[in-house]
């Protein structure tokens, strides 16, 4: 046990997600360590942030508005919605420029051992869109690992029995690239999910 | 594969050291402590990128040094191969082959090695991680990606083991119990399947190697699998599905333990000779005999896969084996490409010819 102050920056550390009980010791250590003025920084712009950036109520984007940029233009197609884990997601999408309809950010992954499960997800709020917005497929953009995957499977499983086509991204080689230079893992993946070509 | 030349600075008990090395057979001879083992540790590492015995890359590096070095020039696939190996206290090793920085999963592009050292009597004698790995080792030596499917099943079965712990106190948590044992099934299935490709490619090497060596029946090595009767079939699909059965049927049982009771976490490879347990039953000698088979049948495969023999480094191999035994495995280092083998004393060794080193204390010199 520390100091009461200290204990307590400890424990909120820790609470923090990839923080464990170590670093939460070394960051609280650290920060006992750097002058007042900098730590005043850190402190003021964690409140800044949470008193000025706001979430879009329906897409759960960052938004300084009321809805987000890609909720309220008129020219999105409703019927097809991209899921992504997190805001800054969206932006990736974005940039591919081959994207026109809606997005929903769920706010992470379901992941037992952090404790986040399915209620800690936008999941409702994404049910509710489906009816009110006439959703008819919504693309599963999670991570490419067990969390995303297991996540994505949670929605078809949530979606597909209400009539809507859930698509998975698929995961590949990086374009551009040389095949001889693509590590062994991405490219024996992208084997795996080879497809067939046409004629 | 061969290697000629081997720099070391600081590493382990080393300061600096260079030794060159003969295509076939190469002995390090000392007493205890004077850095045997290590000088083929260096070596491994360069292939491994990381230590046989030690868990952090860092007790590589010289008592009261920061950084160790290890260099190695090679040829491989008849092209000429320049290792460099950096290895910083607290930060791991760093690899590259003719300049160009190498990661774990590109283990292929660097020096080949095959160990046996005298830890390897616990592939046989220790619990069954050790055999799950020595398959996991096996199968990601040809296809880099099996790491990544033994990656996220241990992710899956954390995951799976959590919704597990958590549906005691929370019932909510159990809605996603489905999607984890789904997420279990089919990363499990690749890992099994992934076992035993692996297993179907070393277990006709493994009897060869080990009647030629002990003049004795072959063993037999099988797949048990703690989620099912019989050896399955390395077919991914069928495996999930029993998988997925399995789990389904034991549901309240892990439920009640918190833990996922049964699954390729709990598989074993069992070894047997002449019908009973290796584990249980050989001797001493037979037990070095079997966990020396199955590293020569790993060398065998890699030799297969990639057209040419990764260099064989035995860790005091020959104490242990009777005459019989070291006169065969003379006659297989001496015929087949390089091999680095240590011992305390050259006398009664059946190698005829080849380079003798001597260390003592960290220094190397040649003999005669
Ligand atoms: N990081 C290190 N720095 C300095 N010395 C070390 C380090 N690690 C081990 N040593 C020492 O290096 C010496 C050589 O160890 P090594 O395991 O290579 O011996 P060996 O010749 O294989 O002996 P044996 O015949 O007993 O197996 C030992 O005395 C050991 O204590
Ligand atoms: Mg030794
Ligand atoms: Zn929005």
């Amino acid at each position: 046990m520390f100091a009461p102050p200290v204990q307590d920056l400890i424990d909120e550390l820790a609470k923090l997600p990839g923080i464990g009980r170590k670093t939460a010791q070394r960051l609280a250590f650290h920060l006992l360590k750097i002058d007042a003025a900098a730590a005043k920084k850190l402190a003021n712009s964690i409140v800044v942030m949470k008193d000025t950036v706001r979430f879009c109520p329906k897409c759960f984007n960052f938004s300084a508005d009321n809805l987000c940029e890609y909720c309220s233009d008129p020219r999105r197609d409703d019927t097809i919605v991209c899921v992504v884990e997190e805001a800054p997601d969206i932006v990736s999408v974005e940039k591919t420029g081959e994207f026109r309809g809606r997005y929903h950010v769920l706010g992470g992954a379901i992941s037992p051992i952090d404790g986040i499960g399915p209620d800690d997800l936008h999941l409702q709020e994404l049910l509710g869109r489906i009816s009110t917005d006439g959703v008819r497929e919504v693309i599963v953009a999670t991570n490419p690992n067990v969390e995303g995957e297991a996540t994505a499977m949670y929605l078809a499983r949530l979606l597909v029995p209400v009539g809507v086509k859930v698509t998975r991204i698929a995961s590949g080689l990086p374009v551009g690239g040389d095949l001889e230079y693509a590590d062994e893992v991405t490219l024996g993946r992208a084997l795996q999910g080879r497809r067939e070509l046409g004629v | 594969m061969e290697v000629s030349r081997v720099e070391l600075t600081n590493f382990r008990n080393y300061e600096t050291a260079a030794v060159g090395m003969e295509p076939g057979f190469n002995l390090i001879v000392g007493s205890n402590g004077q850095g045997k083992t290590s000088l083929l540790e260096a070596v491994y590492c360069l292939s491994a990128l990381g230590s046989h015995r030690a868990p952090t890359a860092g007790s590589m590096i010289r008592h009261g040094e920061e950084r160790a070095f290890v260099r190695a020039k090679a040829t491989g696939a008849g092209s000429g191969l320049d290792v460099d190996a950096e290895i910083v206290r607290g930060g791991g090793i760093k690899v590259w082959v003719n300049k160009q920085r190498i990661g774990k999963g590109a283990r292929d592009r660097s020096l080949a090695a095959i160990l046996f050292s005298p830890e390897d009597l616990d592939l046989i004698k220790g619990g069954p991680e050790q055999r799950r790995r020595f398959l996991d080792h096996a199968a990601a030596r040809a296809r880099p990606v099996t790491t990544t499917d033994r990656q996220e099943f241990d992710k899956a079965l954390r995951q799976r083991n959590g919704v597990l712990k958590a549906a005691r106190t929370n019932p909510r948590a159990l809605k996603q119990l489905e999607v984890w044992t789904e997420q279990l099934a089919s990363t499990g299935a690749a890992v099994v399947t992934n076992r035993l490709r692996a297993l179907g490619q070393l277990l006709p090497e493994v009897k060869r190697r080990y009647v030629d060596l002990a003049s004795a029946e072959p063993p037999e090595l099988n797949y048990h699998a703690s989620w099912a009767d019989e050896q399955p079939e390395p077919d991914e699909r069928a495996v999930a599905e029993t998988l997925r059965q399995r789990m389904a049927e034991t549901q309240a049982r892990d439920l009640e333990a918190a833990s996922t009771l049964a699954g390729p976490h709990r598989d074993d490879l069992v070894i047997e000779l002449s019908g009973s347990a290796a584990r249980l039953f050989a001797s001493q000698g037979e037990q070095r005999s079997l966990a020396l088979s199955l590293r020569l049948a790993e060398r065998d495969v890699a030799a297969r896969v990639f057209g040419e023999e990764p260099i064989l480094l035995l860790d005091d191999v020959f104490s242990e084996l009777d005459q019989n035994r070291r006169d065969r495995l003379g006659e297989l280092v001496s015929t087949s490409g390089q091999t680095i083998a240590t011992a305390t004393s050259a006398e009664s060794l059946p190698v005829k010819g080849g380079r003798t080193l001597m260390v003592e204390g960290g220094r190397l010199s040649e003999v005669g």
